[in-house]
């Protein structure tokens, strides 16, 4: 593919992934609503990386052992792993011990840290909901689609 | 529906109340996708670290000037054919 096409392609998956958000956006300011739920959506936003951050690293933490027995299973890279995913988990605690930075509609640290596991759950649910519906239906859209006929040029 | 959603107030769930949520689960959904992009980019910079660390496997000497002599006269022995024809 030329570079042309190329940059008109990246243009169009681009204006493709903001259009919705642009217009969902401007019809909720249009109806007399606030930029992003106002403040709350920050303690939901914070809690939603942490917690997908430290459920991710523990997820590729298991994923390492498949790596480690190509390596004759070396430690460093688990360990480091292991690390990265503690941290996210001891800066979770952390903020959500700091009062009101992190903390929702819930009573103790424990309540919010579960709120925020099955919250994950139900969303990674929602993702993988919709990436399956996307990729159905891109199928259904290609193979519904007439065979192309090759024709070819009799050679002179 | 996210339009209709919006706009009209329904039995269990007004419309500013439907775009209150859609706002946390919007944030929701960025959060996660960000999260999880942070992880893997971890992940990564875990295993290139670990792998820039190890030391540089065992290597044959280069060949001596004696053996690419000897080399080349085996290939130019085994080059032409033409006299044979």
């Amino acid at each position: 593919m030329s570079d042309g096409k190329l940059g008109v392609t990246w243009r169009a998956m681009l204006v493709a992934f903001l259009l919705p958000l642009v217009s969902v956006w401007a019809l909720d300011l249009t109806l007399g609503g606030s930029v992003g739920a106002g403040i709350d959506s920050l303690p939901r936003f914070g809690n939603a990386v942490l917690t997908s951050y430290t459920l991710g690293s523990f997820l590729l933490l298991g994923n390492l052992f498949f790596y480690a027995d190509s390596r004759q299973r070396p430690l460093a890279p688990l360990v480091g792993m292991l690390a990265a995913a503690s941290i996210g988990l001891l800066t979770t605690v952390v903020l959500l011990n700091q009062g009101d930075l992190l903390m929702e509609d819930n009573g103790s640290v424990r309540a919010q840290v579960l709120y925020n596991l099955v919250h994950m759950f139900v969303s990674a649910g929602a993702i993988l909901l919709a990436l399956g519906l996307a990729l159905g239906s891109t199928f259904a859209t290609i193979t519904a689609q007439k065979a192309r006929r090759t024709i070819l040029e009799e050679e002179e | 529906m996210l339009v209709l959603a919006m706009t009209i107030d329904g039995h269990s769930v007004d419309s500013a109340s439907f775009r209150y949520h859609l706002w946390l689960a919007g944030s929701d959904l960025l959060g996660t996708a960000i999260g999880l992009s942070i992880s893997i980019l971890v992940f990564g910079l875990v295993i290139y670290w670990h792998e820039r660390g190890l030391p540089e496997p065992q290597s044959v000497n280069p060949p001596t000037g004696k053996e690419l002599d000897f080399v080349a006269n085996i290939v130019a022995a085994n080059l032409g054919g033409g006299e044979d024809e």
